[in-house]
């Protein structure tokens, strides 16, 4: 099994997301939990707090942008062959609504083959505590198979 | 931003003070806190132009222990933003709502951002208004790119 899935599975939600903040600093910032982590699929979690927000009292567009990229490059990781690697390209992403409650960041891949090498489109969405979509992405991962 | 002084005229005030360009960067920080994850320091700010420098240092790196994606993403956001809010007259206001970024190398040196229009300023209906903003590193090859949306409107 993947490297990453096996820590998942082993260490759980928290542990992993202090794993990941200290091996890539600044996911540490937005304080991010990675709730859910399988092939096609990662959830991320961040806390509304002060210190991620903007001049308008609301979560930062950035912030958003850092959960979007946690959730869509973990699951990349997770998707990929065995023994591919993958880096990301450049991403699109739209500002929807204000974000003034703890946000919930969804990577979902179901809809991606996974088996392809090159440029892969990933989706996020990220939800406000009430359910509204406040943020959306479209993240380029290239992938390369060895 | 609401403040009593325009944000360029404190640039103005602060900007050939000594400590007066950490001053501006703080304050903005202050206003909008996000931004302090990257520590970052206004060089230069005027209509149509603004520079924003980004140390390396071990915050805002990535599991590569290059200067992460999302770091560079919020630099480009803090200089598009301040570009606009300073080039944008006091009639109109404006608010980002998107972004397309391309990481173009990995970045290994600390970093500047220059942010200017992609065109000029439409200020008879409210519509979108492009910024573009260039990343370069300390041996001056362009690491990142972002074009910026900023829907600008007449206050009401």
């Amino acid at each position: 099994m993947n490297q990453v899935l096996t820590m998942f599975n082993n260490f759980g939600p928290q542990a992993f997301s202090d794993m990941t903040c200290q091996m890539a600093p600044y996911f540490s910032t937005i304080k991010p939990l990675m709730t859910e982590l399988r092939a096609g699929r990662a959830v991320v979690q961040a806390p509304f707090r002060q210190e991620v927000t903007n001049h308008l009292g609301s979560i930062h567009a950035i912030a958003l942008c850092n959960a979007a990229e946690l959730a869509a490059g973990m699951m990349t990781n997770v998707s990929i062959p065995d023994g591919a690697r993958w880096i990301p390209s450049g991403m699109q992403v739209k500002y929807l609504a204000k974000a003034k409650s703890d946000i919930t960041a969804v990577a979902d891949g179901s809809a991606i083959d996974w088996q392809v090498a090159g440029d892969i489109e990933v989706p996020v969405e990220i939800h406000d505590s009430e359910g509204n979509l406040v943020f959306t992405a479209q993240i380029t991962m290239n992938v390369r198979h060895s | 931003m609401s403040l009593p002084m325009s944000t360029l005229a404190i640039w103005e005030n602060l900007s050939s003070k000594p400590g007066g360009k950490w001053a501006f960067s703080r304050l903005l920080c202050l206003k909008a806190p996000y931004f302090g994850s990257i520590s970052p320091r206004f060089e230069a700010l005027r209509p149509n132009y603004c520079e924003v420098h980004v140390s390396k240092r071990r915050g805002v790196l990535n599991h590569l222990g290059t200067v992460h994606a999302i770091a560079m993403c919020n630099m480009a956001e803090l200089a598009g933003g301040t570009m606009t809010e300073v080039t944008v007259p006091n009639t109109h206001r404006w608010i980002p709502n998107g972004m397309t970024v391309e990481y173009l190398k990995k970045a290994g040196t600390d970093l500047v951002a220059v942010a200017t229009p992609a065109g000029p300023v439409d200020l008879k209906s409210p519509g979108n208004y492009l910024v573009k903003v260039a990343v370069k590193d300390t041996a001056g090859t362009e690491v990142f790119r972002a074009t910026i949306t900023m829907w600008v409107s007449p206050k009401k």
